[in-house]
């Protein structure tokens, strides 16, 4: 399997030695603090069960925020309990500062995890739930005091360090488990779709409140979600998965922008899919428009054109008068929906495709923009990407 | 009450059917309460104030002989139960294999035998495994119907467990046998307390498996207060039965109390 490592710039084997990777890196004055190497997990009978994980190769690198996003069922639960421990990868090789950990137990791991449902201890108070890692490491008096103290002014609950979890709102209970998986100082800190619990406002805050907490305490983070959102927004960089295997690994710029798949085009941000009739090996014809795009293909075959909403002009007068000279995909604007900063509007294309285009609200202020006015929808080259044609579309 | 404001809401007699139902239920009890302080030697005629039964039990070297084989047997079948059932609810509560819900099913059956079947399957048991009726007997006899009541309340803590909590312990360096000490034990400690507590109430009280599995020098206070109604009831025997509702009573509050505090502290759910 290919993966594409540090910024997608790079394409590595893994058969490739670790050395090779590890210079790679290297070059980019950059430490590889957790690798994985052709990590499996199966569910069940080996040759029959339940494929979770498929040859997933990463390099995840020193202080580095790393998310792993994927749909549910994509697997990056399990990564995550394979990377803590608590569960054993089926094959595969995992390394955190170039020890191999495949055989140590979760408790001997410094690796330490923030759980989806925090998991605290309800018979503690905040601070023994802090204090439950450092005591476990036999880390005793003023030591583990000023740890803890520490710890609660990281995530600024030094007030409440007397209450139990019960009597902590979710946000709290939030802070609290974070605390107590970065008081022990782990090597690296993984976070379970932590956020999901909390409603809209808190989510954003608490989002702010781990990016910071990560830069103070330059641990490395690693990120389960199924946000796409969420996930651009915090990292650093990472790994899109589907079905137990790496889609793609990237910056979120690189990603979004550049998606290798039509399943990462899909995923990652809002894009629209046009059906549309190959002319020439380069060209492609829609909805009246042909466009001379950098993609090769088959004369003749159907593809999928991709473009993200942002990227689409609208002409609004161009219908007005000779329809035909005008240049553009033609249409109908079918609904428009305003949310302040942007307008979206929906459009039926003359073939009867769909799709959405969003404009920045003063860029088209002062027009007047009905349903039912035709209209003529403008695209650069630059901006698509084309795939193969899947049922479906 | 507001309910009562409300005249289309109120059962006509609701209130004096319930004063019946309680008098119907506690009258008895009173009553045999009371007549335990009687001073005349027949037990249903009042003359007068006197605590000489219970001076009298506390002389019954037979009396105090059955007590110690009831303590006996009810701690030992009550710990050996909550063990059991303890082991076993974990078991049940984590893994998932076909059958299961079968399994857990099994556990509360013996619920539902009658008493008397259960007392001859018993004495069976112990004769032909070549035991003869005594205290062991006893004790095994007990442990087995004790168990389905030691398992209400630990099943019962075990449902709402977050086994996230275990993959914290031990993500947060606790070896397993620190994760039980430092976690499992104290949350499941009401459970363990209350299921230890009802099934002692169960083996104190109980008459009919007793009977059947005791032998001579092994009776319970249960089986030596009917052997002495034989000879017509007299105060004493109120006595001794009203020490045993006390003794009763005692533990059931105990049991209210550790149930009740284990659900309002610190328990997030």
């Amino acid at each position: 399997m290919t993966i594409r490592a540090v910024g997608g710039s790079l394409s590595l084997d893994h058969q490739l030695n670790d050395d090779v990777v590890n210079r790679s890196v290297g070059l980019r004055g950059l430490s590889v603090q957790l690798a994985l190497r052709g990590v499996c997990k199966t569910y069940g009978p080996p040759a029959s069960g339940v494929r979770a994980l498929v040859d997933v190769d990463l390099d995840i690198q020193n202080g580095e925020f790393f998310s792993l996003l994927g749909p549910s069922g994509c697997g990056k639960t399990s990564l995550l309990r394979i990377l803590a421990g608590l569960e054993n990868q089926t094959a595969g090789t995992i390394s955190i500062a170039d020890r191999v950990i495949d055989d140590v137990p979760p408790f001997k791991r410094p690796v330490n995890t923030v759980f989806q449902s925090y998991a605290l201890f309800p018979h503690f108070t905040v601070r023994k739930n802090i204090a439950y890692g450092l005591v476990s490491k036999k880390i005793s008096g003023s030591d583990l005091n000023n740890r803890v103290n520490e710890m609660l002014a990281l995530v600024q609950l030094t007030d409440l360090s007397e209450r139990y979890p019960g009597q902590l709102s979710g946000g709290q209970q939030q802070r609290v488990a974070i605390a107590r998986a970065l008081a022990p100082e782990p090597d690296v800190l993984l976070l379970d779709e932590c956020l999901s619990a909390l409603d809209r406002q808190l989510r954003k805050e608490m989002q702010s409140e781990l990016k910071r907490i990560q830069r103070s305490t330059g641990v490395t983070f690693v990120f389960v979600t199924h946000d796409q959102e969420e996930a651009m927004a915090l990292s650093d960089r990472m790994a899109v998965l589907s079905e137990g295997r790496v889609v793609q690994v990237g910056t979120p710029i690189d990603i979004y922008n550049a998606p290798a798949n039509r399943f990462i085009a899909g995923f990652i941000g809002d894009m629209n899919f046009i059906r549309c009739e190959a002319l020439g090996s380069r060209r492609v014809s829609v909805a009246g428009q042909v466009l001379d795009v950098e993609h090769k293909f088959e004369p003749g075959a159907s593809v999928v054109l991709a473009v993200r909403p942002e990227c689409l002009t609208v002409d609004f007068d161009g219908s007005s008068s000779d329809r035909m000279s005008a240049a553009g995909m033609a249409g109908t604007i079918q609904d428009i929906a305003f949310t302040g900063n942007v307008l979206a509007l929906s459009i039926e294309l003359s073939d009867g495709q769909h799709l959405r285009a969003e404009l920045r609200s003063r860029d088209v202020a002062g027009k007047s923009i009905m349903p039912a006015h035709a209209v003529r929808v403008g695209v650069e080259v630059s901006d698509i990407s084309i795939y193969p044609a899947a049922a479906g579309v | 009450m507001s309910v009562s404001t409300n005249k289309w809401r109120r059962i006509t007699g609701a209130q004096w059917l319930t004063l019946v139902f309680f008098l119907f239920l506690y009258g008895p009890l009173i009553a045999l309460i009371g007549l335990s302080f009687n001073e005349n030697r027949s037990a249903t005629i009042w003359t007068g104030f006197s605590f000489d039964w219970y001076g009298r039990l506390l002389a019954n070297d037979d009396l105090l002989a059955a007590a110690r084989n009831s303590l006996i047997v009810a701690l030992s079948a009550a710990s050996l139960a909550t063990l059991i059932s303890l082991l076993a609810a974990v078991v049940i509560a984590r893994n998932r294999f076909p059958g299961r819900k079968a399994v857990d099913g099994l556990f509360s059956m013996p619920l539902l035998v009658p008493d008397i079947v259960f007392a001859i399957g018993a004495l069976l048991f112990v004769l032909t495994i070549g035991l003869s009726p005594g205290l062991l007997a006893l004790v095994m006899a007990h442990t087995a119907f004790c168990i389905p009541f030691a398992n209400l309340p630990i099943r019962a803590r075990l449902q709402g467990f977050d086994w996230a909590l275990l993959d914290a312990s031990a993500d947060l360096y606790a070896s397993r046998g620190r994760t039980m000490i430092r976690v499992l034990m104290p949350l499941m400690m009401p459970g363990i307390l209350a299921g230890f507590l009802l099934a002692f109430i169960v083996s104190l009280d109980d008459f009919i498996v007793s009977f059947f599995v005791s032998g001579p020098g092994s009776i319970t206070v249960p089986v030596y207060v009917f052997g002495l109604i034989r000879l017509g009831v007299t105060p004493e025997v109120n006595a001794i039965a009203s020490a045993i509702v006390m003794i009763s009573v005692v533990m059931t509050v105990l049991f209210f109390f550790v149930n009740s505090r284990s659900s309002r502290k610190g328990d997030p759910r």
